[in-house]
């Protein structure tokens, strides 16, 4: 989340079309899964990422279907599965690619840009949302209410700024599956694009 | 340094999977979106580094180097592994040795680390709580006898320091790498600190007491500990959540870890300047 208080900038701040201010103006919709969650942050949108991680490119949306054939070529050498037949993607002249990914856990779903170079080869990823679920205390109100009910029950509101949770360590091993996923996608399919 | 952040300010904050885990970097000013970005580049390579450093799972960072070849020959070190490698001389110290990151053994026998090729020793259970075989001398290190050490308990911690000594004193900075957070500003900020089971987790809004905060708890990894007590070579179990705050985030990370096994007694804790907080799964705290 950008927390760009553009508002109150002056109007020729306002004038400069800048990064933080891109924040909403996104026009591209996201039909991903929305998971329940307790805890959940929005950090970039895609034009946002798409400028962290491929700068003074020229993206082109470039969405791909893939059959089922290459759907299960993709499962098989990434041993990952595939979820969607559709790959959210953008190119460029160059022929680096843009990729929006859905990372999901046991308690957690991610949706991540990943920038792929026109070898193939992984630049950079950014996540775009987090969203975490804490476990049952979702479906169990009572038992969220009876220590600090009214502060818990805030908690598991989607996030209006960021928040910083102390904790243990959540793994990120599943991105790791993601990128398996991608690399075999570019390799098996993108490449030939 | 008092920075006052004017409502002109703009905030980038962006998240990576790093360490292991997702890092968040946030960084506020009256600055250009540009010096934003670059900061924040900054601060995330400064955390690969760290990563690269003192990676267990990754076969060629530093720690395996030294894993592999300080049985009785001196390994150099780098500034960053040099710098760790005495806070956990110093901690072991203080500690009576309940801190001490020869535990690997262990985590590798139950498979929460990875056997790799680099990493080819089979360290015998027998071999863990044996910093007193680690010779620690100008930037260089050896082992008296077979050691594993894994970094687990603090290179989080040290990483979250590293980033923030990369952000200009003129920007406000948050760095959160999996729940051990560190501050450039942190008087009258508030955490949520995560506490419960399993399955039945809350969080409890605490304010900050220092710069920055870690904890400890083992509600992920299904109620099974992997913070291993180094006197008897098995994981200690505990419901509760461990929360130090520190002046900086390596201490604070490895203070945990003595909270966890009963060894951060008021004095350590004075000498560090830091301070524990026990949150119970109920969401009592009891310290």
């Amino acid at each position: 989340m950008m927390n760009n208080r553009s508002k109150q900038r002056s109007s020729a701040e306002h004038q400069r079309r800048g990064f933080l201010k891109l924040a909403g103006a996104t026009g591209i919709s996201l039909t991903f899964l929305s998971l329940r969650s307790a805890h959940a942050k929005t950090y970039l949108n895609l034009e946002q990422a798409q400028k962290l991680l491929l700068p003074n490119k020229s993206l082109t949306p470039s969405n791909v279907t893939l059959t089922d054939v290459q759907k299960k070529s993709i499962q098989a050498a990434s041993k990952v599965r595939v979820r969607s037949n559709n790959v959210v993607a953008w190119k460029s002249g160059e022929g680096d690619w843009l990729l929006l990914e859905q990372i999901i856990g046991k308690h957690e779903n991610i949706d991540m840009a990943f920038a792929l170079d026109s070898q193939g080869r992984v630049l950079g990823m950014e996540v775009l949302t987090y969203r975490e679920s804490y476990g049952h205390e979702i479906r169990h109100p009572k038992w969220r209410a009876q220590f600090h009910g009214k502060d818990s029950s805030e908690r598991l509101k989607l996030d209006k700024q960021i928040k910083n949770i102390s904790g243990a360590t959540l793994s990120c091993r599943h991105v790791t599956d993601g990128v398996n996923r991608i690399t075999q996608t570019w390799n098996l399919v993108l490449r030939h694009l | 340094m008092n920075v006052e952040i004017s409502d002109l300010a703009s905030t980038l904050t962006r998240c990576k999977p790093l360490l292991g885990t997702y890092v968040e970097i946030s960084v506020s000013g009256d600055v250009a979106d540009e010096t934003l970005i670059e900061q924040s580049n900054s601060a995330f390579a400064a955390i690969q580094l760290v990563q690269s450093r003192m990676s267990f799972h990754d076969a060629f960072s530093e720690l395996s180097v030294i894993n592999q070849n300080a049985l009785n020959d001196w390994i150099e070190l780098s500034p960053s592994m040099f710098k760790v490698l005495s806070k956990i001389n110093q901690l072991n110290k203080d500690t009576d040795g309940s801190f001490d990151p020869s535990i690997a053994p262990v985590l590798l026998n139950s498979g929460s680390l990875p056997r790799h090729q680099s990493c080819n020793h089979d360290a015998p259970i027998a071999d863990v709580g044996v910093w007193s075989n680690v010779e620690l001398g100008d930037h260089r290190v050896r082992f008296h006898s077979p050691v594993v050490l894994d970094l687990g308990g603090i290179a989080k911690g040290f990483a979250v320091d590293q980033a923030l000594a990369c952000i200009a004193s003129s920007l406000v900075c948050t760095v959160n790498a999996g729940g051990d957070i560190g501050m450039s500003h942190w008087k009258n900020q508030s955490i949520d600190i995560l506490f419960g089971t399993k399955n039945r987790r809350a969080t409890k809004e605490m304010e900050m007491r220092n710069s920055c905060i870690a904890s400890s708890a083992s509600y992920r990894n299904n109620g099974r500990s992997v913070i291993i007590n180094p006197k008897s070579a098995q994981a200690q179990k505990s419901n509760n959540t461990y929360s130090v705050f520190a002046p900086d985030c390596m201490t604070a990370d490895a203070l945990t870890k003595a909270a966890w096994l009963g060894a951060a007694t008021p004095e350590i804790m004075s000498k560090y300047n830091a301070s524990l907080l026990v949150i119970d799964q109920h969401g009592q705290s009891l310290h």
